[in-house]
């Protein structure tokens, strides 16, 4: 699915990514913890193509593909999909027609008839309720004015839409309530397939009790140090970013 | 009658050289104190404040005659040529280089309404024509000067008291090509009677139809200058309504300077939207005057310059009264090496107590090459008022782009979902639903072309 081989990146001519190896295969639940300026959101960003983030080595082959090459939208259309740490609130564009424009792009890429208006407002709908948005939101600019809780679940309906093959989840965690965090989760969870992957990017093990991973990784000066099952997320939790920093 | 005007030589100009067979001796005063107006003006240029932002050089050297009155032929060829916006019932007229070529006669004229060329005007009628020219207010520009030193022809649509006008006034403003330098000129007057209600639309449209111009492939900067020297002016009775509608939408040659003059009385409303699109310069001057107590003024404006085009707006809103309101929002989105000018002034007098006025500009500019002067200003001399004014400069955010393209949205339809975005709120509040999706079909298609 996934194959990341020896990355490395630079922003604004700053190293970030230093060497960094991961492997996904269909239907895995990775999660990367590390410290703030580790390059977690970096590394989101670097896969899903912005610009900016120059790739000065490595390779990442995503579903036999070089993605490199792509630019950010035809990566999105093959099936890899970034949820943000802190969406963009763009007024003038209502989620209605931003949702629709993403869905025929991504359909029309995979050779599908778009979807009729009425067909896409039920689906809209459906995944609203899903994630215990209010049907408003649709009509309202994307984000705009948003909670961050509401930010977050609009995150996740478009993913729940676009049905993507991998999805990065940029601390999908951060500035939810327990209740936020759960329908945020439940929505996640929902989507889990044998065929779909996750990747997800946390600060905190408490994700982890909602999302649970198959592999946990430690990301520390832009390499992977540490990786091991679900159990070294609460052995992080306990131990504090200092410990690995000794290892 | 032809006559040529050399702007860097304008002392040697008389009256009679403006004046035709057609000229109403009644106008003859006033057109003599405009054209004093415009003589004694100075030359428009970088040092004066009114056209600081302003490439003149258009006016330099070039000597213009009166654009000729069309045949009947070009008529049709131009009207062809363009596109009307289709408006179901509506009272049609259409001007080309300032002249009425629609019949008045042959038109279905609802009660309460009236219809009358200029010319044609009767004794009271004249008294209300020239109740609405003011060569001093109109000093600053000189080109709303020699409108008025030079023009007979327009409409004068009376609005009787009482009289709700539900059928749309649409006027189509066309111009036709020209082999030589040339001057058009009209005026518009809108008399509203007391609780009347009116819609007008004025759209003004240049083509480059004619076979010539297809032929030859005009270098489009050495294209001889149509310029169009427009004016409208509405007086509006106690509580009387307008919903304006003023879209410019242009070739790259063609020249407008023009006024939008409003009178408002007590508890009267003007609603006035503005679209401006191509253009070598357009330039409206719009003057909103609150002369009645709890007058409202809504003004919004979309101003779109593409390739080297300019577009400018001078507005300037006087509370000459208490209790009144204005509600004023612009926004300009600036492409290629386009430039546009956003000048708006409230200017709030002594007397003006406890007036609320907001105006705000913003602009998007699309490339490093693109140009907006801005200049938002507030003049205010009574203590108990509420007002607001801002304006904002700024490129597309690059996040945002970023953001729809990670869901599968290339750059260029992202960057044109943005740039509609910024306008929507806008165009949402336009009442008149066939202008409404002419529009979004309009800009839709415009964004498109923009890189």
């Amino acid at each position: 699915m996934l194959s990341i081989k020896n990355l490395h990146a630079n922003v604004e001519d700053k190293n970030i990514i230093k060497g960094l190896s991961l492997e996904v295969k269909p239907g895995e639940v990775h999660a990367i913890m590390g410290p703030n300026g580790s390059g977690k959101s970096t590394f989101g960003y670097v896969l899903s193509g912005r610009d900016g983030y120059e790739v000065t080595d490595g390779e990442v082959v995503f579903d036999e593909k070089n993605i490199l090459e792509l630019e950010a939208d035809e990566r999105a259309k093959e099936g890899l999909f970034l949820a943000f740490q802190y969406p963009v609130e763009i007024p003038g564009v209502s989620n209605m027609e931003f949702l629709k424009a993403s869905i025929d792009a991504t359909r029309a890429h995979q050779g599908k008839e778009p979807y009729d208006a009425v067909a896409f407002m039920k689906l809209a709908r459906e995944k609203c309720k899903a994630v215990n948005l209010d049907q408003d939101f649709l009509k309202r600019g994307v984000n705009e004015g948003f909670s961050g809780g509401e930010k977050k679940r609009n995150e996740i309906m478009q993913m729940m839409l676009l049905e993507p093959k991998l999805c990065i989840l940029d601390e999908t965690d951060s500035g939810l309530d327990i209740d936020a965090l759960q329908v945020v989760a439940d929505g996640v969870n929902a989507c889990r397939n044998s065929d779909r992957s996750f990747i997800v990017v946390t600060h905190y093990q408490r994700l982890l009790d909602y999302i649970v991973p198959d592999y946990v990784h430690v990301l520390s000066d832009g390499k992977i140090i540490k990786s091991g099952g679900k159990e070294l997320a609460h052995e992080l939790e306990e131990k504090g970013y200092s410990w690995i920093n000794q290892l | 009658m032809s006559y040529a005007i050399d702007f860097l030589n304008r002392d040697a100009l008389e009256l009679s050289q403006f004046n035709n067979e057609l000229s109403p001796s009644w106008l003859a005063p006033i057109k003599q104190q405009a054209l004093q107006h415009f003589k004694s003006a100075k030359t428009p240029g970088r040092k004066i404040e009114h056209w600081k932002y302003n490439d003149t050089a258009f006016l330099a050297g070039q000597s213009f005659v009166k654009a000729p009155a069309p045949q009947p032929n070009e008529i049709e060829a131009v009207v062809s040529a363009s596109q009307s916006i289709s408006i179901e019932s509506a009272i049609e007229l259409t001007f080309i280089d300032g002249y009425l070529v629609s019949d008045l006669n042959a038109l279905n004229v609802p009660e309460g309404l009236r219809l009358t060329a200029i010319q044609n005007a009767d004794d009271s009628q004249q008294d209300a024509i020239l109740a609405h020219l003011d060569p001093d207010f109109d000093s600053k520009n000189l080109l709303l000067n020699l409108n008025d030193a030079m023009c007979d022809k327009g409409i004068l649509i009376e609005v009787e008291r009482n009289a709700d006008i539900s059928t749309p006034i649409y006027l189509r403003h066309l111009s036709s090509t020209s082999e030589n330098a040339s001057l058009s000129d009209n005026k518009v007057i809108v008399e509203q009677g007391e609780s009347s209600r009116l819609t007008l639309i004025e759209h003004f449209e240049s083509t480059t139809s004619t076979q010539t111009a297809q032929e030859t492939q005009p270098d489009k900067s050495n294209q001889p200058p149509l310029l169009a020297l427009q004016k409208t002016s509405i007086n509006l009775a106690a509580n009387s309504h307008i919903d304006h509608y003023r879209l410019n939408l242009e070739q790259d040659s063609a020249t407008q300077v023009s006024q939008v003059k409003s009178l408002l009385g007590k508890d009267a409303v003007l609603n006035s939207f503005y679209l401006g699109v191509g253009s070598k310069l357009n330039r409206t001057d719009i003057d909103v005057i609150h002369a009645g107590q709890n007058a409202e003024c809504n003004l919004t404006g979309i101003y779109l310059p593409a390739n080297e085009q300019t577009i400018d707006y001078h507005t300037n809103i006087e509370h000459r009264v208490p209790h009144c309101n204005t509600n004023e929002v612009f926004r300009g989105i600036i492409a290629d090496k386009a430039s546009a000018t956003f000048n708006g002034k409230i200017h709030i007098f002594q007397d003006a107590q406890k007036s609320d006025a907001f105006l705000n500009n913003k602009n998007l500019l699309l490339t490093n090459q693109a140009e907006v002067n801005t200049k938002p200003e507030l003049e205010i001399y009574a203590d108990d008022v509420k007002c607001a004014h801002g304006a904002t400069i700024a490129k597309l955010d690059e996040k945002a782009v970023y953001y729809l393209q990670t869901r599968g949205i290339n750059q260029r339809q992202a960057k044109k979902m943005l740039s509609i975005g910024f306008i929507q709120e806008l165009l949402n509040n336009i009442q008149l639903e066939p202008v409404k999706s002419y529009l979004a079909n309009l800009l839709d298609e415009y964004m498109s072309h923009i890189d």
